[in-house]
């Protein structure tokens, strides 16, 4: 846990619940169709956002076991971009 | 975990070392199911497309907020000088989480009949599977919240507010590898 108090976290809460907003509203509007690569990024780089503030502030890593938070950060960009290549193929496989 | 301790210096403790199995063991168990979920969607594309049309995506995002908020009020909880704050906190954070479950169960509701259906090449069982095994770690997590609540060590604080973030970037993992593409 880091204890560094300069870290504002209602701000920090503030954008990730912006992002997820405007990403859900996105995802709503799409529902029944393809998703826009946008709708996908934003999404995407949410959980990555959260990841990487979570590992490397609120548990401290950053300065501490920076080979941890890199295996950590790995998990979900790995997923991330497996998703985002899958979704990269379904639309140009559509547009093709 | 808790790698820093209080007094702002670097100590391990076999609690550290405890909760890193955790942790892996949970990424090692969701990233399983994760990749074999994606392997199957790129070996049966049309299906997995399909069966996505059926899942309620309104209901899966704003539940991506709600537990966003939570995971807001536990690292608050953490941060938090006196008890009653951190208190507060950790019973917001655990009720986020138990709506978050009632939300999840409102989306199954409409989701069930779709299980077993063959034409969706197990889709749904996977979708069952790896969201529910969400779900129960998020009804687990958030009552071991609420007994921490009642005293609420900074120690035990830590541990289960790091154990709710990792439930946390699960889920938003989760979110767009099966409801998105």
């Amino acid at each position: 846990m880091n204890d560094d108090k300069d870290i504002w976290l209602p701000g920090r809460a503030v954008v990730v619940i912006l992002v997820a907003v405007v990403s859900a509203l996105v995802a709503a509007q799409w529902k029944h169709e393809a998703l826009p690569l946008v709708a996908f990024a934003m999404i995407l780089g949410l959980a990555i956002v959260k990841a990487r503030w979570v590992i490397l502030d609120f548990m401290g890593l950053r300065r501490v076991r920076p080979h941890l938070a890199i295996a950590l950060l790995a998990w979900p960009a790995f997923f991330a971009m497996a998703a985002a290549a899958r979704a990269a193929l379904a639309a140009f496989g559509t547009a093709g | 975990m808790a790698v820093i301790v209080e007094g702002g210096t670097d100590e391990r403790s076999d609690g550290d070392l405890i909760l890193w199995i955790l942790v892996w063991s949970e990424l090692i168990a969701f990233g399983m199911l994760l990749g074999a979920f994606l392997v199957m969607s790129f070996v049966h594309p049309e299906s997995y497309s399909a069966a996505k049309l059926h899942l309620n995506g309104r209901l899966a995002g704003f539940n991506t907020l709600v537990l966003l908020g939570s995971g807001w009020l536990a690292a608050e909880a953490d941060r938090a000088a006196s008890v009653r704050t951190r208190r507060m906190a950790l019973i917001g954070a655990a009720c986020l989480g138990f709506a978050f479950a009632a939300i999840k169960f409102v989306e199954y509701a409409g989701e069930l009949r779709f299980a077993g259906d063959a034409t969706f090449n197990s889709f749904f069982e996977l979708y069952f599977i790896i969201t529910g095994f969400h779900l129960a770690h998020v009804v687990f997590l958030g009552l071991v919240m609420l007994v921490v609540a009642r005293r609420a060590e900074r120690s035990n604080v830590t541990l289960v507010a790091t154990l709710w973030h990792v439930i946390d970037i699960v889920w938003l993992t989760i979110f767009p590898v099966m409801y998105l593409g």
